[in-house]
Formats: C-alpha cells, sequence, structure tokens
C-alpha cells in the first residue's frame, strides 16, 4: 500500500499535466522531431566507427571491425594523424587567441571614442563581413593575394620583388587563415563586450576621476577588471572549439600544395568520408575529435563551477 | 554619449589620447572598409586596367562586362534561384519552429522543461559527427534536394535560446492577465508575446537568414545535382577557376568577372544589413548576459 499510493499519484499528476499543457506540447513537435532526426538519430550512427562498413549490408549488417578500435589505430599510425592535430591545435589556439584580444582591444577603443556618429560609423562597418560569407572573403582575399593580379603582388612587383602566389603558400597559409579571420569576426565579436562595458557603473570612473586617474589607468583598473567575468565565460566557451580550427574557412581557403600547414582534423574527416567514401575510418576521427571537444567543454565548465562561473 | 563637460575639464594629455583614439579608429575604419571598397571598384574596371595596375583607388574607365558576363555565360540566376528559395523557405520554417519551441520551454512550470532544456543544450556540444549525419539525411530522402539545405539545419538551438531569454524577461503579470481574460496559450502567443518581442525576433531572424544566404556545406555534403547549386557554390567555383582548381573549362574568369559574382552575392545582404543592425546587437547582448 505504502508503495502503490505514491506511484498513483505520480500516474495522476502525469495525466493532469499533459491535460493542461498539451498545446504547449503540441507546439514542440516539430522542434523535438528535428532535434530528434538531425541530432539524436546521427548519434546512433557512431557504431561505424567500430564497424568495417560494407554499403550494401547497412549498418546494422556490416560486421564489427576487428579489434573494435581499428579505424583508431589506422587513424593514429597513418602518416597523416600527427600532422593533422598539429595543425589543427594550433590554427584553432592562436586563433582564438587572437580573436579574442583582437575583439576586447576593439571595444576598449571604441568605448573611449567619444564622437558618437563617428564611432556608430566605425561600428557598422566593422560588423559588415561578419555577415559575409567565407566564399566571398576567399575572394576578397583573392583580389589582394593572387599571384598573378593580386594587390599584394603588384606592389611587390613594383618594388621589383619576385611575387608569389600567397595562397598556395606553406609560409603564409597560416597568417592568411587568421588575418582573415580576425578581419572577419572581430566587430560582431566586440559587441558582448562593449555591451558589458555599458554596464559598468559610471560613478567608478568620475571617482577615479576626481582621484586624478587619467585615461589608461581608468581603462587598467575600471574598464577591464568591468569585463572580467564576460571574459572568462567567453574563454570557458571556446574551450570546447580547441579540436575545431574553422572547416568552414579552411575548406574554403586550403588547396593540395598547403596540406602541409593547413589539413585539420575537419578537413581530413570530409575528404576520407565524402571523397573517399570511408565511411567508419571517417567517423572515427570524427567522433575521437568531438569526444575531446566535449570532454574539454564539460571538465572547463565543472571546474568553473566551482569557482562560482559556470556556463549552464 | 553625451559627456558631461563639466568633469570632463580637458587637459593636453586628454585631447591628446582623444586624438590617438580617432585616428587609430580611422585606420580601423580603413581596414575593414577598404578591402570591400576595393571589390566594388576592381567589378567596375576593364581588366586590362586591373592587371596594369592603374587601379588603386579611383578606376580608369568603367565597364560592366563583368556583370554582363556573369548574367550571359554563367548560371548564376539558376543558383540565385535556388538560394532565394532556400533562404525564404528556410527563414520562415526556422522562425516557426523556433518560437514554438522557445515559446514552451519559457514557461518554467512546464513539467519536464529541465529535461528537454538538458537535451537541447547538449547538442551544442557534441554531435554524430559528419557521415553519421550525412548517412541520415540520405535515409530520410533528402539527399539531393534543395530541403537537404533547409531541413537538417533548420532549427538553431543557440537561436531558440536566445528567443527563449527574452520570453522569459517578460513580466509574469501581463501574461497571468491574458489568461485570465480567457486568453488560450496559441492566442497569447501570436497576439501578445510576438508583438512584445520584435527586437529578438529581428535579430535571429537576421541570423537565420544570413546563414541560409550563405549556404554552401550542406550543397557540398548532401548533394549532387549541379541545377540545385546555391549561390555560393557558384561564386566558389567561379573565383576557383581562375586559380586553376577546377577542372578545365572553356574560359577563365578575370578579376572583373570574379568581383561581379562576389558584389552580385553580396547585395542582398547588403541591402537588409542596415535595418536589421539596431535589432541584432540587442539580440547579442541578451546572449551574452544570458550565457
Amino acid at each position: 500500500m505504502y508503495v502503490s499510493v505514491p506511484r498513483r499519484r505520480l500516474s495522476d499528476r502525469f495525466i493532469r499535466s499533459v491535460r493542461k499543457y498539451w498545446i504547449y506540447y503540441a507546439m514542440m513537435i516539430p522542434g523535438l522531431i528535428l532535434v530528434a532526426t538531425f541530432s539524436y538519430a546521427p548519434m546512433y550512427g557512431i557504431v561505424l566507427a567500430f564497424k568495417n562498413f560494407k554499403m550494401k549490408k547497412g549498418i546494422l549488417g556490416s560486421p564489427w571491425m576487428e579489434p573494435w578500435y581499428g579505424h583508431f589505430k589506422m587513424f593514429f599510425d597513418s602518416p597523416y594523424s600527427g600532422r593533422l592535430l598539429r595543425n589543427t591545435l594550433i590554427i584553432a589556439l592562436t586563433k582564438v587567441v587572437w580573436a579574442k584580444v583582437a575583439a576586447v582591444l576593439l571595444a576598449l577603443i571604441l568605448n573611449e571614442c567619444r564622437v558618437s556618429w563617428y564611432k556608430r560609423v566605425v561600428q557598422t562597418v566593422s560588423y559588415m563581413p561578419h555577415f559575409l560569407s567565407w566564399v566571398v572573403i576567399y575572394g576578397i582575399t583573392y583580389l589582394f593575394a593572387s599571384e598573378s593580379s593580386g594587390y599584394i603582388g603588384r606592389v611587390m612587383r613594383a618594388m621589383g620583388r619576385q611575387p608569389v602566389n600567397l595562397l598556395s603558400s606553406n609560409q603564409v597559409f597560416r597568417p592568411l587563415l587568421y588575418i582573415t579571420h580576425i578581419w572577419k569576426g572581430t566587430g560582431f565579436s566586440s559587441i558582448i563586450y562593449l555591451a558589458s562595458m555599458s554596464s559598468i557603473d559610471p560613478t567608478l570612473y568620475e571617482a577615479a576621476q576626481v582621484d586624478g586617474a587619467g585615461r589608461i589607468q581608468r581603462i587598467w583598473h575600471i574598464t577591464l577588471p568591468g569585463i572580467r567575468s564576460t571574459f572568462i565565460m567567453l574563454c570557458i566557451i571556446s574551450v570546447g572549439s580547441i579540436m575545431s580550427a574553422g572547416f568552414d574557412q579552411i575548406y574554403v581557403f586550403y588547396n593540395e600544395l598547403v596540406y602541409e600547414t593547413g589539413d585539420i582534423i575537419d578537413t581530413y574527416v570530409y575528404r576520407v568520408g565524402l571523397e573517399d567514401m570511408r565511411f567508419g575510418l571517417s567517423t572515427a576521427v570524427g567522433l575521437f575529435k568531438n569526444a575531446i571537444g566535449f570532454i574539454l567543454v564539460y571538465a572547463t565548465n565543472r571546474l568553473a563551477q566551482h569557482w562560482g562561473e559556470g556556463i549552464w | 554619449m553625451v559627456r558631461k563637460k563639466g568633469l570632463m575639464t580637458a587637459t593636453a594629455g586628454e585631447k591628446v589620447f582623444d586624438l590617438c583614439v580617432l585616428v587609430i579608429l580611422g585606420i580601423l575604419f580603413l581596414c575593414w572598409f577598404f578591402p570591400l571598397l576595393y571589390v566594388l571598384l576592381a567589378s567596375v574596371t576593364p581588366y586590362k586596367d586591373v592587371i596594369k595596375g592603374s587601379l588603386v583607388i579611383i578606376p580608369s574607365s568603367v565597364t560592366f562586362t563583368g556583370y554582363s558576363y556573369i548574367f550571359n555565360f554563367t548560371n548564376i540566376f539558376l543558383s540565385f534561384r535556388n538560394t532565394i528559395v532556400i533562404t525564404v523557405v528556410g527563414t520562415a520554417l526556422s522562425m516557426a519552429v523556433s518560437v514554438l519551441l522557445a515559446f514552451p520551454l519559457s514557461k518554467k512550470e512546464l513539467p519536464g522543461r529541465a529535461l528537454l532544456l538538458k537535451l537541447l543544450v547538449f547538442t551544442m556540444y557534441f554531435s554524430g559527427g559528419l557521415i553519421p549525419t550525412y548517412m541520415v539525411v540520405k535515409n530520410v530522402g533528402l539527399q539531393n534536394t534543395l530541403w537537404a539545405m533547409i531541413i537538417p539545419g533548420a532549427l538553431s538551438v543557440y537561436n531558440m535560446l536566445l528567443i527563449k531569454s527574452y520570453f522569459e524577461s517578460m513580466p509574469a503579470a501581463l501574461l497571468d492577465a491574458a489568461i485570465i481574460d480567457g486568453c488560450g496559450p496559441a492566442r497569447t502567443l501570436i497576439q501578445i508575446v510576438l508583438p512584445l518581442s520584435l527586437p529578438v525576433l529581428m535579430s535571429v531572424m537576421l541570423f537565420y537568414m544570413v546563414g541560409y544566404w550563405n549556404t554552401y556545406y550542406s550543397y557540398v555534403y548532401y548533394c549532387y545535382d549541379k541545377t540545385l547549386r546555391p549561390l555560393q557554390v557558384v561564386l566558389h567555383e567561379i573565383i576557383r577557376k581562375a586559380t586553376g582548381e577546377a577542372e578545365a573549362e572553356e574560359y577563365i574568369p578575370t578579376i572583373t568577372v570574379q568581383m561581379s559574382a562576389i558584389v552580385f552575392t553580396c547585395i542582398p545582404i547588403i541591402c537588409v544589413y542596415p535595418f536589421l543592425q539596431k535589432y541584432f546587437t540587442k539580440g547579442v547582448m541578451l546572449g551574452a548576459i544570458k550565457g
């Protein structure tokens, strides 16, 4: 008896809440179907990483890999794994660091600008590239950096130097990625910092000024501490992307000549998977990447919650 | 922002500082503006002038051969049509799905809400990966249709959460009053909540629209029919052809043609952008506050 009473109540409560909230649940159906189909159903496909996939037999019918970690072993034994990991980590880390620094600096400078129309014009043009596709930005880069007719090539020729094709140069490829990444994203990323700067109590600045603090001292002692928590939160979020060096950008920019410095895990997953049709290997490498990314986000967030700055 | 004159007694040091700020911002402005302007100029400069290098800032003469070439000799119009269909249908679908998911989730008393939120947020940080998703798209029968570029990415959990947190910030008394007046959930959403959420809806709509307009990878992943190519794919081919990457075809597009194609691709975004700019700043700030 003691057990059955709460059980009945629970089901009772369930029925009552469904009756009361059914419209809300009905509203969510389309969205939940999308998530179930395109986010959760693929998670079942992860078993491909451990299968010797045969197109004719399907996912279930294909035999298991012998040993189960066969695809992973194949990847780590291949000569590419070192290069891919190195490129991915270097590009992702450098991008994160520079993008953060650039966005904070831009926000600081914009925040110090006292001519409001001037500030607005700069902001407007700085947000613009965020909405352009990587293909368009590749086109703009091409206009400046191509060997035959690029702007930089012409300047070099005018200076009497032999122009090189910057888009196929292993020395230049990564800096090119960084520059275009910063050009595209800095304006938009600075919005968040500007927002958190505008929520700093203005009396702090006035008090500091009365105490004789100059502009730079005010930035150092008031503005920067004021955006600290936003900055930390964004850092935590970007930890998870440390394995994602930016497929969107690199796939559009790279070519075989710059695989040495520009080939990353995601581009490899794409080529092996959809060009060579080696589904098992591609899924395994993708899983390796996603799992590490997820573990990193989870761990950092746990740590941050411990310090009281969690993201969820 | 108007500063109070009394406090800001401008010393010489302050003036120098202000001047430095203006100069740095001016340089930054040029860093963003000059490449965009240069693309526009290169699209109307005759190719031989571009090669010679006479185009530095002002083109020597103006030509529209680049534009007439892309309209006459490439199938950019077909892909333009594809992209418009994807953008219009996709944005409408995405907005509907997101709003319908966000509204119930903004009800704190909804049973099962916490679990659903956890499941949704999880998908932002972990995914099955390229091939498993490809297999699903293929098995559902979307492969090689325009829908493949719309449906798989129709719901952005991040955008949905932006809308949700805006709904949550609405005064509860207002919604309670509506319910007391006999307003059902659907009517409350349409007649009261949506009209009051214009800023967040506009910014999320802009994000979705731009996302669909820039459709590229979902074609590369899921489609091979050339008549389905979206604008960005054709643009990439036009630019790549000159670098000798694509299969050798009859004609190598000149810089003028390439830049004309870029300008053509960007026009809609540049047209929409100024109207929605005031909204998306708010949208991003909201995201910052709510995380």
